[in-house]
């Protein structure tokens, strides 16, 4: 079995993914991290060292909560609640090179990947998010299912009525156009 | 014909009388079941806080019995929400109800011996990176141990109750979001495993760190919407605002707990005596997988204490036997800087010829931080749900613990600290130079 990613591994992707979009002008939320993680762990096969949960909300890690307020604390980001977006925003803090430099060499070994998930679902808005790290989380628990279009859509819609059937018909092309591209095995990394 | 002794009791030292009804009962009645009174909850936590020997039975019965009260708030506040978004009748809750008692009642009955002590020693999971959970053991006791017990039953038949059902609150809900929403309720950021084990833990350690008012919160319960960057309403188990002091009280508890019970010094260290020498017992290291559930609930607690009892386990057997832990030489602090876990690894580099032992309060299976948790607060004849943390000042200041400690054998503990001190006067030094 590989090495698990180390404490200072698990930062520096958090500071990856949340200086990426401070630089694109969309500050992450914390909720959008769990899932853009979640995506990139279920679907780009990467081990992110966290594990998550699956909620009525979304994928969610307790351990990345838990990180997420141990980085600000040393100065790698910065968390700010948006009283009228109702949501706690999530941008670089000063001391954010110090988190790329602790986990340069994870950063490193497996930035190709994260970027290509990132490119494949990151035009998306945070809605799309939570549609594809839904569908990734039921193509996990249901790998039969997956193969088959119509039922897998109807499976995924039973678990977000409130979306379009076009919105998460969309979502899960996709879903499988990036799988089909990378040609990967279903089952690499933890739930 | 129903059974005069219906509903049965048990009286439980945190909650008083518990009820039960027969398929409970039975379930109880099973000897899987009852092997966890021979699964301690809290491993050798006794070796500092003598009054720790309670089992996982109780805190099972327990977990049952608060989630079930957690259930009847939320129905009683929120039955229109469950109907029009969730797609549940007054039926489909009752069998809800049914089903979430029993995941309670069996979330643990898949424990290793000395519960999470032993979980590091699970074996590889090849369907994905990591090792097997006590849950995936606890899915296969019920699928392949319980079935019977729990599908036979009359109380089964009636209410349409089946294995399925239960597993599936307990693994990953894969049919539709009406049973996701009570995902919180069994494994939450505010579930009731977490309020049964704080308040029996306390109990028993003679601690009062663990005691918040369990009361006040579950009558604050409430399903809180949020809407938050999705765009798609959803809800989570939150407190209405009446409720947010309970709640402080509830994970100022579960922090205190962390530093003072379950990250204790001595307490860590046996977990690591305690692994080391089931090593020696077990058969290639490990615990046997899931798919051979018969063999590993053969462990327990009983027979590793009658194999350490006849001098097996190795020389961690013997520290454990004889009282002669390791001791602890030096410390992060609670919340570890950057700095300060660069260091630890370096004294680690340093002392390797000692045998010594990092213990990360990161890797441990309780958590001490603040988590998301929605409050429903009324303003302008309007409701709406906000996050704990921007309400509570206190909540707010809940880091999560990532303390690491250092452990060397007895004997070779003077010369681990004289080599730790010479590090400091060093450094101190090379400090000293650079403000010159």
């Amino acid at each position: 079995m590989t090495k698990r990613p180390s404490s200072f591994d698990r930062y520096a992707l958090v500071a990856l993914l949340i200086d990426r979009s401070w630089r694109e002008n969309s500050p992450l939320s914390k909720k959008a991290l769990q899932m853009k993680l979640y995506t990139i762990q279920e679907l780009g096969g990467i081990d992110t060292g966290y594990r998550f949960k699956f909620f009525i909300y979304g994928p969610y890690s307790a351990d990345l909560e838990g990180d997420l307020g141990l980085i600000e604390f040393n100065g790698g980001i910065e968390i700010t609640f948006c009283r009228s977006a109702n949501r706690y925003e999530i941008t670089p803090g000063k001391n954010i090179d110090l988190m790329f430099k602790i986990g340069q060499q994870y950063l490193e070994s497996n930035r190709p990947v994260i970027e290509n998930v990132l490119e494949a679902f990151d035009n998306g808005s945070a809605r799309e998010s939570y549609v594809v790290s839904t569908i990734a989380y039921l193509r996990r628990y249901l790998p039969d299912l997956f193969e088959d279009d119509e039922r897998f859509l109807e499976r995924v819609w039973r678990f977000m009525p409130k979306f379009s059937k076009q919105e998460v018909s969309i979502a899960v092309d996709e879903v499988k156009e990036f799988l089909a591209r990378k040609k990967e095995p279903a089952s690499s990394v933890s739930a | 014909m129903s059974n005069p002794q219906e509903p049965y009791e048990i009286r439980d030292p945190v909650h008083g009388f518990i009820q039960l009804n027969g398929m409970e009962w039975e379930i109880i009645n099973h000897p899987d079941f009852q092997r966890l009174r021979r699964i301690r909850q809290l491993g050798w936590t006794d070796m500092v806080y003598p009054g720790a020997t309670h089992s996982r039975f109780e805190h099972s019965i327990g977990v049952m019995h608060v989630a079930s009260r957690i259930f009847d708030a939320l129905v009683r506040r929120n039955t229109d929400i469950l109907k029009s978004d969730y797609g549940f009748d007054v039926g489909s809750l009752m069998r809800q109800r049914r089903l979430i008692r029993l995941a309670a009642l069996l979330h643990d009955v898949g424990h290793g011996p000395f519960s999470h002590a032993a979980e590091e020693l699970l074996p590889d999971n090849p369907q994905r990176s990591g090792k097997f959970t006590h849950e995936d053991y606890s899915v296969a006791v019920i699928e392949h141990r319980l079935r019977d017990c729990i599908e036979n039953h009359p109380e089964a038949k009636i209410n349409g109750i089946g294995v399925e059902g239960i597993v599936e609150i307990l693994r990953a809900p894969t049919n539709s979001s009406g049973v996701l929403v009570w995902q919180d309720l069994v494994s939450g950021q505010m579930d009731a495993d977490r309020m049964d084990y704080l308040l029996r833990d306390a109990h028993h350690a003679g601690v009062q760190y663990g005691r918040y008012d369990l009361d006040r919160l579950i009558y604050s319960l409430r399903l809180c919407p949020d809407t938050g960057d999705t765009g798609a309403e959803v809800h989570q188990i939150g407190v209405e605002e009446g409720g947010v002091h309970a709640l402080e009280g509830l994970l100022i508890a579960r922090f205190m707990m962390f530093t003072q019970i379950y990250f204790h010094k001595t307490r860590v260290i046996y977990d690591h005596h305690l692994v080391e020498c089931l090593k020696e017992l077990l058969d290639s290291g490990v615990f046997p997988p899931p798919d051979k559930i018969g063999n590993f609930l053969e462990w327990d607690d009983w027979k590793v204490f009658g194999r350490i009892s006849d001098h097996h386990g190795g020389e961690h057997g013997r520290f454990l036997r004889e009282r002669r832990h390791y001791r602890m030489v030096y410390s992060t602090s609670e919340k570890a800087t950057v700095d300060e876990i660069s260091e630890i690894d370096e004294i680690q580099d340093r002392l390797t010829k000692s045998n010594c032992v990092v213990c990360d309060a990161e890797k441990s299976w309780y958590k001490s931080g603040s988590e998301e948790i929605r409050v429903w607060r009324i303003s302008g004849g309007s409701g709406y749900s906000t996050p704990l943390q921007d309400l509570s000042p206190v909540v707010n200041g809940l880091i999560q613990v990532n303390q690491r400690r250092l452990f060397v054998p007895e004997d070779c503990r003077l010369l681990a600290e004289q080599l730790i001190s010479t590090m400091n006067r060093n450094e101190g030094n090379i400090h000293d130079e650079k403000a010159q």
